[in-house]
């Protein structure tokens, strides 16, 4: 089985199937009508586009040219189609199979306000994203145990932080950081007036209410115009744009990436990979009736894509995609999982990207109602973040974390120019959070740390005594309860088979890691057998080998992994159960 | 608790109620005390494990060998009451496939009419 994880690292075939959840409208292979199909991806990408304010942002802070923005924000929203279609892939080492729609991150505004401070363009934006989409690729493979050095406190922290990275763009935007220009009463007006608009929206309980950001923002526009805080000559802007035109990537520019902001960009990667992860695992969860735990492989597969799409958007010079949390959220909440309304949302934007004078239209949103769009998103991704951060009790080791974390992003936060000032790399609230939750966790790993044995004859009595043991264990660790069930199946089948094969006697040791239980039995006589890929309860009534064999298979079905070695009569099998 | 199994008549079905747990040291007693349920061709039987709390292949061998004499003589076994943990045992395994399970007893003798 070792073997068999080993080389399946990002194989289909392991992939636990799935069971479609009462209730489910469409399950991810379903086919709506046509009609059905394309209402709920034209929902999807209204969802979509109020996330559009986050590229038009960056290519503010990269470049002052209205042009340059339409054609940055056209190729944001191809990208973000793509990092769509790479997760709907089903075949290949790329791509979970779920419908995730797609659309830009916020991790990465500040990293992309260095390129900008730096004097770099969107070549060199792009070359940075380029090459943290490299190494997010290489992590994929290297962080196998993503929950130990990513568990929910450090993602729960990063989201609340990406939430206060987008307060401090708002304010930016507004000119309430230093050097900038304070906004008058108008502008003041418009914000407030936009916000109130969208809260009306959410909280009237129609039909509307998921669109509230963009028909607050839509009724907002002329709400700033007839403030007088409009951009200046946006018709012409609009008019000027061609209806149909194929958006022209920018060359990445390796030359001009520069240190400061490159790291930025690499640190923002457990931002990246934690929202990511989360939403494959949310997803996951919601299409399967009886979802227990994560299924690894999808999920890899899924940051697989998630990193493959950073990099061809960082080649072509665009924004950095992820998934579209709020989308998936609503998929969820009306039950439509069929990945043909994603696929179709995909080709929607698409449609959308070659379209300069649409695009041009969220670049020319007067800086108000971009700023109480920000606010507004601000305000539920950090409500998300702290729904993250408590999902498991919070004991002392997890609140420092969390506490640690925090207090360096904000810090970073209500003083932004003092670290640009001084120490430049740290100048972005998601990197510095994001780096001291990871090492705080880190370094407390050990803590958590714990062991437990127990030494028994193979006799009739020992599967009783054995799954008795580790019945009290899993109540002294405080397991979840599924954990200790699979556990004692596990270590039942075991030690009947051992006994069978004549064995005299067992030493069992448990060892509580963060995530998962390793245990580790060692006995005197035969090795056990290996367990077949596949088994089939007709085994039981085959030979003994047979019998044996479906045996170890059923001990291992849930484990994380297993191995046995060997040395003369002496035996040692290892397995690990995530909890 | 160590395995206990009593059985009873309902309906023209034999009604086999299992508590404790099954495993390698008692899997025959179990054999011993439901093997005879398919003795007469046509039978029909219902497996009630809501007291079950543990099994391992053995006892699972004993349910298909079970299942199979049923198929066989013309007859019919379902199983009932599965706790959760048990349940997923039996899916694990691909039993659920070839084995009819009822959430309750109640069910169970419904399937069987």
């Amino acid at each position: 089985m070792s073997a068999t994880i080993g080389s399946g690292y990002l194989a289909r075939a392991l992939d636990r199937p799935g069971v479609r959840p009462h209730g489910m409208a469409y399950w991810l292979d379903e086919a709506p009508a046509n009609a059905v199909t394309l209402g709920l991806a034209l929902q999807h990408v209204a969802i979509q586009s109020v996330y559009f304010v986050i590229p038009a942002v960056v290519a503010g802070s990269l470049s002052p040219d209205p042009a340059d923005a339409t054609r940055f924000l056209a190729l944001s929203i191809l990208a973000a189609a793509l990092w769509q279609a790479l997760q709907l892939l089903g075949r290949g080492p790329i791509g979970s199979g779920y419908p995730i729609p797609g659309t830009h991150t916020a991790a990465l505004v500040g990293a992309y306000s260095l390129v900008g401070l730096g004097g770099g363009g969107f070549g060199a934006a792009g070359a940075s994203l380029a090459l943290a989409g490299l190494a997010a690729v290489g992590l994929t493979f290297v962080m196998r145990r993503l929950r130990v050095v990513l568990p929910n406190e450090v993602a729960g922290v990063v989201v609340i932080l990406i939430g206060v990275a987008l307060v401090l763009v708002a304010t930016q935007r507004l000119g309430l950081q230093p050097g900038g220009t304070l906004p008058g009463l108008e502008g003041v007006g418009a914000v407030f007036g936009s916000l109130a608009l969208m809260v009306g929206v959410a909280l009237s309980r129609t039909r509307a209410a998921p669109f509230a950001v963009l028909i607050g923002a839509t009724l907002g526009v002329p709400l700033a115009l007839a403030l007088g805080t409009g951009v200046p000559d946006a018709m012409a802007l609009v008019e000027r744009q061609p209806w149909l035109a194929l958006p022209q990537p920018w060359v990445p520019r390796f030359d001009q990436v520069a240190p400061v902001p490159l790291f930025a960009f690499l640190v923002a990667l457990v931002a990246l990979k934690a929202t990511a992860a989360g939403s494959l695992v949310v997803l996951q969860r919601a299409s399967d009736a009886n979802w227990s735990r994560p299924d690894a492989p999808p999920i890899r597969r899924g940051l697989l894509a998630n990193a493959a799409a950073m990099v061809a958007a960082g080649v072509i010079g665009a924004a950095c995609p992820g998934p579209a949390t709020a989308a998936v959220g609503l998929s969820i909440a009306t039950g439509t999982l069929a990945r043909r309304i994603v696929a179709a949302g995909a080709a929607m934007l698409v449609v959308v990207a070659l379209c300069p004078k649409l695009v041009t239209l969220f670049v020319i949103v007067p800086e108000p109602v971009k700023a109480a769009m920000l606010f507004y998103v601000a305000g539920f991704i950090m409500a998300q973040g702290c729904q993250l951060v408590t999902v498991r009790m919070l004991d002392t080791r997890r609140t420092l974390i969390v506490a640690f974390g925090l207090s360096a992003g904000v810090a970073v936060a209500v003083a932004p120019q003092a670290f640009i000032g001084a120490i430049p790399v740290l100048s972005s609230p998601i990197s510095v959070g994001a780096v001291v939750a990871f090492v705080v966790n880190l370094m407390t790993l050990p803590l958590v740390s714990r062991r437990a044995e127990l030494d028994l004859p193979l006799d009739a009595r020992a599967n009783r005594s054995v799954t008795d043991w580790f019945d009290g264990v899993a109540g002294a660790w405080a397991l979840k309860s599924q954990t200790a069930r699979a556990v004692e199946q596990s270590l039942g089948e075991l030690t009947d088979l051992l006994h069978e094969l004549g064995s005299p006697a067992l030493r069992l040791a448990a060892r509580l890691a963060e995530d998962r239980v390793e245990l580790t039995l060692a006995w005197d006589g035969a090795a056990l057998p290996d367990p077949p890929a596949i088994a089939s309860p007709e085994d039981l009534l085959g030979p003994d080998e047979v019998r044996h064999a479906f045996s170890v298979w059923l001990a291992t079905r849930q484990a994380q992994g297993f191995r046995q070695r060997g040395d003369g009569a002496a035996r040692e099998a290892w397995l690990a159960f995530e909890d | 608790m160590s395995f206990e199994c009593s059985a009873a008549d309902h309906d023209g079905a034999r009604v086999f109620t299992l508590k404790g747990r099954v495993d390698g040291a008692n899997a025959t007693d179990m054999e011993r005390a439901i093997g005879d349920a398919f003795g007469e061709p046509g039978r029909r039987a219902v497996l009630d494990l809501a007291g079950l709390t543990y099994i391992s292949s053995a006892g699972l061998r004993v349910v298909l060998v079970l299942a199979k004499k049923a198929r066989q003589g013309g007859g019919r076994l379902v199983l009932c009451g599965l706790l959760p943990h048990v349940r997923e045992v039996f899916e694990f395994s691909g039993f659920l496939k070839i084995i009819d399970v009822a959430q309750d007893r109640a069910a169970a003798m419904a399937a069987l009419r």
